[in-house]
């Protein structure tokens, strides 16, 4: 069986390299390419490549946002490809995810996706996303940075939704569910994993299941309890529950 | 700030105590010494008053000073406004000698102070004044002098560290190892399909780290010799990015040889590349322009990405490159110079960096 692969880089010279090296290889089949995280995400969802090689630093969507953006029975083998990252380096090797240096040699590349073979073939693929998911979690940890955009399904294909444009998130089940003005997505991750990317500046959350806004909030009442209620600009109403008073507090004069 | 303006106030007032125990204990002996019968109590009071009358009405007189020296009274002129600051003074401590002891006496037992003729007095105090005064005032003189300069040296050192740090961040930007491996790489790809091109690229590279690194310690390069370095980071990055980014560079010729900070461009073509993305599908659209309006030169990079979300300050923060470049528009040129972002209502965000007009040497 012929492999289906997928390059993905912002740089069209770049994309070209790799695929000029694996064409050569017999067992591979289909090549599809991509020129950043967001269209990647869907190649990989309405192709499902058994192989990925995935630039780290693209504008928008980074590499690493492209695989955290995938449910993990969806991702691909990917060898990650780097210009020069010394912590991204150490956690591959920690992680033993597979990776490539820029500028790389045909028989670098040529070992990589030797070893890429052996893992598909030999279907360690379950292996291989908890490695995944493991390198991302130390990563996230390492460099926290502050999220300004969030990949989510539109009605076509995903799209990068500004979190300056969210009102709200709020959690249903496995998923959180975005509202932003008249459109709603839904992401699957959790309130708990999102609180802690996102700006606490702009970001606020007021129960277990909700996180605000700050600049949507048009006034807080009083509830029974001790419990305050959250009015919304658009007139959505949100429990300020007790235990999460205090995050509001340091907006307080 | 409020707390040091206590512990000055605290400190001032210690140093007076000292100044009036001093002057007591001469007092004092000279009374033993003349085995007198004086009591000492008087002579305590009179010159704790004498002294707490000069930390009271020293700070004005000081004040009055540095002032005239602030607006750049110096020499016999700055010698005149002592003069006339000194009789006021003296006729002001004498005023406060007499009524802080006609106070302080009754209060404690003493009865009633008697301080004899006054206008004789106030002649008697005179020559005393004028020692105290000219000894004070020659101190915060020092002093003033003393923390100038301290302030001078800590200011050009200040300087000289920014132009090695910008000079640093420089020859960073360009030898960033991201850039410069990621241009490895396009060459090493550009080479199999066209020998020709990657070997201009190469060139370019060669030619962008000769420029950061002869840089002269000149601040202030011709904006024409500004946009050839840029023009090289650009054929690169052209080659990169080919289908995706189009960059215009739009410039006045009259405004070719006005002098520019070095590197003023780069930093904020970098920016517009890596903020400006307008997303999947549409090419980055980078315009760069210079023109002169009256005895301003304005330089502006506009993209047609996103824009700016949060508030200015922290779009300049967050870019590493915009914030280098905005404190050193600041040291080159203080208020005379600004660095403005702003939304274009198409979309996409404008930098603008306004200078004064001069043409390079």
């Amino acid at each position: 069986m012929k492999l289906k692969v997928l390059i993905v880089d912002d740089e069209r010279p770049a994309r070209t390299k790799v695929r000029r090296f694996v064409t050569a290889d017999p067992d591979i089949g289909q090549i599809f390419e991509a020129p950043d995280g967001v269209r990647a995400v869907d190649v990989i969802r309405e192709e499902s490549p058994d192989l990925v090689f995935l630039d780290v630093q693209m504008p928008g969507l980074d590499g690493f946002g492209v695989v955290e953006a995938l449910p993990p029975d969806a991702l691909p083998h990917v060898v990650f490809v780097t210009a020069f990252d010394d912590y991204a380096v150490r956690a591959f090797d920690v992680h033993a995810v597979d990776y490539v240096m820029k500028p790389f040699d045909v028989e670098r590349l040529a070992r990589a996706l030797e070893r890429a073979k052996a893992a598909i073939t030999s279907r360690r693929n379950n292996g291989e996303a908890a490695r995944v998911d493991r390198l991302l979690a130390d990563i996230r940890r390492e460099r926290p940075e502050r999220l300004e955009r969030l990949l989510v399904q539109g009605a076509e294909r995903s799209l990068l939704l500004p979190l300056t444009r969210v009102d709200r998130l709020e959690s249903a089940r496995n998923y959180v569910v975005l509202h932003a003005g008249r459109e709603s997505f839904r992401v699957r991750s959790t309130l708990d994993r999102l609180e802690q990317r996102l700006d606490p500046k702009r970001f606020v959350r007021v129960s277990r299941t909700a996180i605000v806004n700050v600049d949507r909030v048009a006034e807080l009442k009083p509830w029974s309890h001790g419990d305050w209620v959250v009015v919304l600009s658009d007139g959505a109403k949100l429990r300020l529950s007790r235990t999460f008073r205090d995050r509001l507090e340091r907006f307080g004069p | 700030m409020r707390l040091k303006g206590w512990r000055l106030a605290a400190q001032w007032t210690a140093l007076f105590t000292i100044v009036g125990l001093l002057e007591f204990s001469y007092r004092y002996l000279d009374v033993l010494t003349r085995s007198g019968s004086e009591p000492l109590a008087i002579k305590f009071i009179e010159e704790m008053t004498g002294a707490y009358g000069a930390a009271v009405l020293l700070p004005f007189a000081i004040w009055v000073v540095r002032r005239a020296r602030a607006r750049g009274v110096l020499g016999w002129r700055l010698l005149l406004v002592h003069a006339a600051v000194l009789p006021v003074y003296s006729i002001l401590h004498t005023t406060w000698n007499a009524a802080t002891r006609a106070l302080v006496f009754p209060l404690v037992g003493l009865g009633a102070y008697d301080y004899g003729r006054m206008p004789l007095r106030y002649a008697m105090e005179f020559p005393m004044d004028v020692l105290g005064f000219t000894l004070w005032m020659g101190l915060v003189y020092l002093f003033d002098r003393y923390s100038e300069s301290r302030d001078r040296d800590v200011r050009v050192a200040q300087l000289e560290t920014e132009l090695t740090r910008v000079r640093l961040t420089a020859l960073e930007g360009q030898l960033r190892p991201h850039f410069l491996f990621n241009v490895l790489n396009t060459i090493s790809s550009v080479m199999y399909e066209d020998v020709a091109a990657a070997d201009t690229m190469l060139a370019r590279l060669a030619d962008l780290l000769r420029r950061t690194l002869r840089r002269p310690s000149g601040t202030e390069v011709p904006l024409a010799e500004e946009i050839e370095t840029l023009e090289l980071y650009l054929d690169i990055m052209r080659v990169r990015f080919a289908e995706r980014l189009s960059v215009a560079v739009q410039v006045d010729d009259a405004v070719r040889d006005a002098a520019v900070p070095a590197l003023v461009l780069q930093p904020l073509v970098e920016n517009a590349l890596r903020h400006g993305d307008p997303g999947p599908g549409t090419p980055a659209r980078i315009t760069v322009r210079a023109r002169r309006d009256d005895g301003r030169l304005l330089l502006e990079v506009e993209d047609n990405g996103p824009g700016l979300a949060g508030t200015e300050s922290e779009a300049v923060g967050k870019g590493v490159g915009l914030a280098n470049t905005a404190r050193r528009l600041q040291q080159l040129y203080g208020e005379r110079q600004a660095l403005t972002l702003s939304n274009l209502t198409g979309g996409g965000l404008r930098v603008a960096v306004e200078l004064p007009y001069h043409a390079a040497p």
